[in-house]
């Protein structure tokens, strides 16, 4: 077994825009609650793009491994900072779900159909961790491909705009499988994974 | 080639107090550790009842600073130490050995974070003490136990909401199984805080009544707070060590329902594959008891009875099932954990919990739902976590020696 990078993407809140024109009508056309899931959801959609999957996934072979920094916070105190304010009545039992971090993978896999495995794990290297998971599950055949990668926020960059002041937040997304399965594929290999390093 | 893991140590607080002895006895009994909340004032919410672990104030600690600890790490250190605590003798060896701890948690410090909102609310951003969200982040409490016990090695933190103590075992057990470590320090753990509570409220999703899981008249879940720990070990390493093992992990499976934020999905369906997943691993053995995660929701309680039935067949109506949320509630991230160790306490003591209030059978439900504590061999068991947002996994557990 050995996992390869058969898909990548890289996106920065600032671009969503630009993001969000490669998807599907129906990626298009999905409410989004807060920034940081249409960025996940979009990054999502490009690396399932750069690796020649099609859309919807619809498999269960496919797993989806996300780390996320304190980004989440911020959501959370929007939450929390409602409560505060308004009372009881301030709990927002739409934006509530959000306050989870496996929200954003999992707004990934209902907008992509991805049915395997989703994780997220909440710690500053995420990253680093959820491809190291990812490599493991696919070596261990748990699933056959995976999805794997984080969001950081960049709170020195407070603004996209003029305008509008907000954290700016990237989001990166590695496809890993197996060798064997990338060349039946007939797809393009960046990379060899060997004990989460690339 | 494929390792063998099995269980050595066990820690364990919930509503009914602290350590093994007390939680067993009281949820054999069917006890119910359910009362009106005193940490917060409730009083304003539907539902106004939880399972506050009320004995438990806070633990010693000798490696990290007390003051700054928030009520999570305190609860998951304590319990870290009951668990490393049969292991005694050895445990000055764990400190020159790599181990993983792996633990699960929804809200990690927000005990802290609340009162630093607060903070921010009354006295303004450059008053609000920082020192409070020292402890904040959901990873820090893993942290704090590195610290506090000394230990070498890695660290994860899954926040996969209601799975997340599952997936924290689940974890750890693949990593004994692939050689990685030979020890990991495993669980979840969560704190009643009133962010979580009023947003279930918000979501209409406690119950103004009893959390009644699988019955008819279910009317939502009722919140609960502790941590378990589990201390895994190589079947191996352990006997080397003369451990004294109390049950092998034998099978574990995930899966996503990709359905919506807050309903499973109805069918059930991507549910039955974590289960499906969790008996393949271990090769499709005879199960002697679920615990379900039974929440008590309507939707929940429905969609896994129905996942349950997809994965074990006919047999399902036979296999006795309980849920212990209605005496302990729901621990989110520490629920899965703490439901692991009940399911272990089932194998070695023979004996099967009740689900307590239930009174009225729903024909969506059609399991063989046990009101009351049943003795029985039980050799296997099976524990469900099903999360929000889809998030599904299922782990199995067999006594040690197995003579099957």
């Amino acid at each position: 077994m050995t996992p390869v990078i058969t898909g990548l993407s890289k996106l920065v809140s600032c671009d969503l825009d630009k993001g969000i024109s490669h998807m599907n009508e129906q990626i298009r056309h999905m409410r989004f609650v807060h920034d940081l899931e249409k960025l996940v959801v979009i990054a999502v959609g490009l690396v399932l793009y750069d690796a020649g999957m099609t859309s919807p996934v619809g498999k269960e072979d496919i797993g989806l491994y996300v780390g996320v920094d304190n980004a989440i916070e911020d959501i959370k105190s929007e939450y929390f900072n409602n409560i505060l304010s308004e009372g009881i009545l301030g709990a927002s039992p739409l934006l509530f779900p959000f306050t989870s971090p496996n929200a954003l993978t999992a707004q990934a896999t209902i907008a992509f159909d991805i049915r395997g495995e989703s994780i997220t794990l909440p710690i500053q290297r995420s990253s680093k961790d959820v491809i190291e998971y990812a490599t493991d599950c696919i070596i261990g055949r748990y699933t056959k491909m995976a999805i794997a990668g984080g969001i950081t926020t960049d709170r020195s960059q407070t603004s996209c705009s003029e305008t509008i002041k907000a954290p700016v937040y990237t989001a990166e997304f590695f496809f890993l499988e197996d060798r064997k399965s990338a060349m039946e594929r007939g797809v393009k290999v960046y990379h060899r994974v060997m004990d989460g390093s690339i | 080639m494929k390792r063998r893991v099995v269980v050595t140590g066990i820690g364990i607080i919930t509503a009914h107090g602290v350590g093994k002895e007390i939680n067993w006895g009281k949820i054999k009994s069917g006890i119910s550790g359910i009362k009106t909340i005193t940490s917060f004032d409730s009083s304003k919410y539907p539902g106004k009842c939880g399972g506050e672990a009320r004995e438990f104030s806070a633990t010693s600690v000798k490696n990290v600073k007390r003051t700054r600890l928030d009520r999570a790490s305190h609860l998951l250190i304590h319990a870290v130490r009951e668990a490393l605590s049969e292991t005694e003798n050895d445990y000055p060896a764990y400190k020159n050995r790599e181990i993983l701890l792996s633990v699960g948690t929804t809200l990690g410090g927000m005990l802290s974070g609340e009162m630093y909102h607060r903070e921010v609310i009354q006295k303004g951003l450059k008053r609000a003490r920082l020192s409070l969200v020292t402890d904040y982040l959901a990873h820090y409490q893993a942290i704090n136990v590195l610290k506090e016990f000394e230990l070498a090695g890695d660290f994860t933190v899954f926040s996969n909401a209601c799975a997340s103590g599952t997936n924290a075992i689940g974890h750890a057990f693949n990593s004994l199984r692939y050689g990685e470590y030979d020890v990991a320090v495993c669980g979840g753990y969560d704190t009643m805080s009133e962010f979580t509570f009023a947003g279930f409220n918000s979501l209409m999703a406690v119950t103004p009544t009893l959390c009644r899981p699988f019955d008819k008249n279910r009317d939502g879940l009722v919140l609960g707070e502790g941590a378990g720990i589990l201390i895994l070990e190589e079947l191996e390493y352990a006997i080397r060590r003369n451990a004294r093992i109390v049950c092998e992990i034998v099978g574990y499976g995930e899966s996503s329902d990709a359905y919506h934020m807050t309903s499973p999905d109805p069918s059930g369906r991507h549910a039955s594959y974590a289960i499906i997943k969790a008996l393949q691993d271990a090769g499709n053995p005879k199960i002697d008891y679920i615990n379900a995660h039974g929440t008590g929701t309507k939707y929940n309680d429905e969609a896994e009875s129905k996942a349950i039935t997809m994965a074990l067949g006919d047999s399902a109506k036979e296999i006795p099932v309980s849920s212990i949320k209605p005496m302990v509630g729901h621990i989110l991230g520490g629920a899965g954990a703490v439901e692991a160790i009940v399911s272990i306490f089932s194998i070695i003591h023979k004996a099967m919990p009740p689900n307590i209030n239930y009174d009225c059978p729903d024909p969506q439900c059609n399991l063989n739902i046990i009101t009351k504590a049943v003795e029985d061999d039980v050799k296997t068991v099976l524990s469900n976590s099903f999360g929000f947002w889809g998030s599904n996994a299922a782990i199995l557990f067999r006594e040690y020696p197995w003579e099957g």
